[in-house]
């Protein structure tokens, strides 16, 4: 049964990466803005290339 | 006329005008038409496909306005989050971003403009995020092309403070404290369940491994996320007061200690599955409450309201320079609807100023040339110049600003009996047990004297009063009036005096005559052709109001002093003036306050020349003269007719003609606990003076001075239900402790006589916290319903 000692040891380390990564992700800024992400992912990837040189031309 | 109303593309507005239109887009003025035409130049139309009329209007729009005061290096550091030569970080406060499309296009910003690395939207606090090489673009050429786009940066004075960003820091901390107060409470639950269910079953050695593992997974619950608790408990301790934080402290160390000292002898039970729950509790409690409010700035002074650069000329050039740099002798640029930054005289041959911002008088004042200007007054008409006597820092409005920042801070004791009693009587009763039963044992005195103090461990106690209180706050947030603490829901009890503002608090500042006038243009111009010939200034506000529209000539026009006036156009009469004058027939329902408009006898308009009353205020001072003495503290001139003297009766003290020193004293020398709501900066001192100070917004962006709460104006006629709920709350609180003090008598009951197994202490003290909060939560929550609800239908 003293297994369970070491197997709990394991679950604990896999646990404690779960919690770095939360932390790191609380660091990161991630849960300031909940509302936005949510918005910017239905965006389509449509390519505006001309944009920078009209502006060029147009200066 | 009226044909199917036209819309603007750009931004919505309804338009008359078809000058401005590209093929089938309308639009409603010009610099709708610039943006259109850049954004579809470069094939942004996507803008217009992610919402409907996605633009915002702004009023007053420059062209080429300048922005290149922003390129003064040190004003460029104290604004930047980051700046160094190759990359700058700045996060920008722009508040018309409101959809997807402004967040579409403001992201778009690295592909517009050269140099701009990547920008970042924050739809919720309207912010923009740039990196940015100053190298390659500079920060006003990057505001300009915002501008350009259609979204006006707020650049305040007040940037340099807010862009450390405290406020967040904080949240993201309380966050991450209860993440790791939850992460050893599940995994101290796991370990300690084996041992509730079936207790003795478990091997000792895999028992023993438990337990050390659940100690070490509570050190950091103890020694980091109970961190605050400690600092809160030492601080107030080293003033000699005992707040809420000491017994918690108290109950963390007890069991802490006694479940130590238990691991190491073998002896008795552990506790630190209950430590780790009874801090995620109280930390879930903290972070909900922080929650609610991040996009409210419940400090805002003088310096949010003044721009952060100015136009100065110097030898004939005009030149945009930072405010920082304005000093004594340099003529200042100040145009339309700006603010005047600093004390001066006027160069200018007139100028007309709103003072209402510092005074709260209404009216504007007209000054002639070589008169002195203060800081603080919005300039009406046309631009002027004046001669700046000192530096922005030193005016008159910031020295009286500076002179109220200590006076609150002084007067900061609070003092909670109820926690200093009850952390009395634990540690008497403590003793009490060990010295009953010292005379069987030693080691048993020691033990019950500690599962005292652990049972009476104020979890429930501790987590009654802040639960209800910030549950109430989220409640009342909801129903309009928005609390900086929840504590301040506390000194709603003591208030026994009420004082109000009068302009823009109970009334409502004067939108314009026409505002929400359904009249056609003939008659409009029939008004104007009317009101053009006479002096009065009701008449002259009329004209100004109706700038645009065309006059006719009269066949006859009569005066009467006093009461209005009579034009006869077209076979048309016209009259403007008092009910009076206006009526031949005694007709019922009209105000004497107001002036009315008729054509041909038939009304076709009214309006006040004073602000008016706000809807339901006069229902609302009859509610509260009942239990409080109410007065009413004013700026402006006392009026006869002034329609606020229909809502007070005798038993008010109306003040005229004050100034925000005059106010502040008032407040002062009243010996009651006053409540002050107002609004604007003359306001400001009165506010931070008193008991309670809430300030009045038309909207959560708009500007309100620093205070303890803000009320959304269309929700003031509540503030008699925020007083009953305020009490309600009150007897929850007591309640909830009175719950939870059973709960300790249980639990002192077998910890006095030496029964409490560890199934009771693990039953006792989650059931006793949790049962707390859902009561609390509840109650709240069924009041408010029974308060705001039943009342409105």
């Amino acid at each position: 049964m003293n297994i369970i000692i070491l197997l709990l040891v394991a679950s604990l380390s896999v646990a404690i990466i779960f919690l770095i990564a939360f932390i790191w992700a609380v660091k990161d800024e991630q849960y300031n803005d909940c509302q936005t992400p949510a918005i910017r992912m239905l965006f389509d990837d449509e390519k505006i290339k001309n944009v920078k040189n009209n502006i060029e031309s147009n200066n | 006329m009226n044909v199917n109303p036209l819309i603007c593309t750009h931004c919505g507005e309804i338009t008359n005008n078809q000058s401005f239109s590209i093929k089938a887009h309308i639009f409603c003025c010009n610099g709708c038409k610039v943006v259109y035409q850049f954004l579809s130049d470069n094939g942004l139309n996507n803008y217009y496909e992610l919402q409907k009329t996605p633009g915002t209007v702004i009023t007053n729009k420059q062209e080429n306005k300048d922005f290149s005061y922003l390129d003064d290096l040190d004003l460029l550091e104290s604004i930047h989050e980051f700046y160094s030569e190759k990359v700058a970080k700045i996060t920008l406060l722009i508040p018309s971003i409101h959809c997807s499309s402004c967040v579409w296009l403001l992201e778009k910003l690295p592909s517009i403009l050269n140099g701009v690395q990547s920008s970042r939207c924050n739809l919720f606090q309207s912010k923009l995020t740039i990196n940015y090489c100053p190298k390659i673009v500079d920060l006003s050429q990057i505001i300009s092309q915002i501008y350009q786009l259609g979204y006006e940066t707020e650049l305040n004075f007040d940037n340099k403070k807010t862009n450390s960003s405290q406020t967040t820091d904080e949240n993201l901390e309380t966050l991450i404290r209860l993440g790791v107060a939850a992460f050893c409470l599940i995994n101290t639950m796991t370990l300690a369940l084996p041992e509730y269910l079936s207790p003795g079953e478990v091997t000792p050695t895999i028992k023993k491994a438990f337990d050390y593992i659940s100690f070490i997974l509570t050190l950091p619950v103890v020694f980091f996320s109970a961190k605050p608790y400690f600092n809160s408990a030492s601080k107030s301790l080293k003033f000699g007061i005992v707040n809420w934080d000491v017994p918690i402290v108290l109950g963390i160390l007890s069991l802490f200690f006694t479940s130590i000292y238990a691991l190491f002898t073998n002896s008795g039970q552990l506790y630190f599955d209950s430590l780790c729950g009874f801090l995620f509790f109280l930390l879930l409690g903290e972070w909900v409450k922080k929650r609610s409010f991040k996009k409210l700035n419940f400090d805002r002074n003088f310096n949010s309201f003044l721009p952060l650069g100015i136009t100065i000329e110097e030898n004939e050039n005009f030149k945009t320079i930072p405010l920082d740099k304005l000093v004594k002798g340099q003529k200042v640029l100040i145009r339309s609807k700006e603010i005047i930054p600093c004390d001066g005289t006027l160069l200018s041959n007139e100028a007309q100023i709103n003072y209402s911002f510092i005074t709260g008088e209404f009216p504007s004042v007209n000054l002639k040339k070589g008169e002195d200007i203060k800081a603080g007054g919005l300039v009406e008409n046309s631009s002027i110049f004046i001669q700046s006597e000192n530096s922005a820092k030193e005016s008159y409005l910031m020295k009286l600003w500076q002179e109220l920042e200590d006076i609150k801070s002084s007067d900061k004791k609070e003092k909670f009996p109820f926690a200093f009693i009850f952390s009395i009587i634990v540690i008497l009763l403590a003793i009490i047990t060990f010295f009953i039963w010292l005379p069987t044992s030693f080691d048993l005195a020691i033990l019950h004297m500690t599962s005292i103090l652990i049972v009476a461990c104020p979890c429930a106690l501790a987590l009654s009063k802040p639960y209800t209180l910030s549950n109430a706050q989220r409640i009342l947030s909801k129903h309009g009036l928005f609390l900086k603490k929840s504590e301040t829901l506390e000194k709603f009890y003591d208030i026994e005096h009420i004082i109000f503002d009068k302009t823009g608090t109970l009334t409502q500042i004067n939108l314009g005559i026409f505002q929400n006038s359904t009249l056609t243009n003939e008659h409009l111009s029939l008004i104007k052709s009317c009101a053009i010939l006479s002096q009065h200034p009701i008449c002259t506000k009329i004209v100004s109001e109706l700038s645009k529209v065309s006059t006719l000539v009269h066949s006859d026009f009569l005066e009467l002093e006093g009461l209005g006036i009579t034009g006869i156009f077209n076979e048309k009469t016209i009259k403007i003036g008092k009910a009076k004058h206006c009526f031949t027939s005694k007709q019922k329902n009209y105000c004497l306050s107001k002036t009315y408009i008729t054509i041909n006898d038939k009304i076709v308009h009214s309006f006040s020349y004073f602000d008016q009353p706000r809807q339901g205020v006069k229902k609302l001072i009859q509610n509260l003269q009942k239990s409080f003495d109410i007065s009413l503290l004013t700026g402006d001139q006392k009026k006869e007719n002034h329609p606020i003297f229909d809502i007070f009766n005798d038993k008010s003290t109306l003040l005229f003609n004050l100034s925000p020193e005059d106010k502040l004293n008032y407040i002062k020398k009243t010996k009651q606990q006053c409540l002050m709501v107002g609004d604007g900066m003359n306001d400001a001192g009165a506010l931070r003076a008193s008991t309670l100070g809430f300030s009045i917004c038309e909207n959560l962006q708009g500007f309100y001075p620093s205070c303890d709460g803000i009320i959304l104006a269309s929700n003031i006629t509540e503030l008699s239900k925020y007083f009953r709920y305020a009490i309600i709350c009150k007897r929850i609180v007591k309640l909830s402790l009175l719950l939870s003090i059973c709960y300790n008598f249980f639990g002192l009951y077998f910890a006095m006589t030496g029964k409490l197994t560890p199934l009771i202490s693990a039953v006792l003290m989650p059931l006793s916290s949790l049962s707390v909060m859902f009561f609390t939560w509840f109650m709240t929550k069924r009041h408010a319903k029974k308060i705001f609800n039943t009342e409105k239908k």
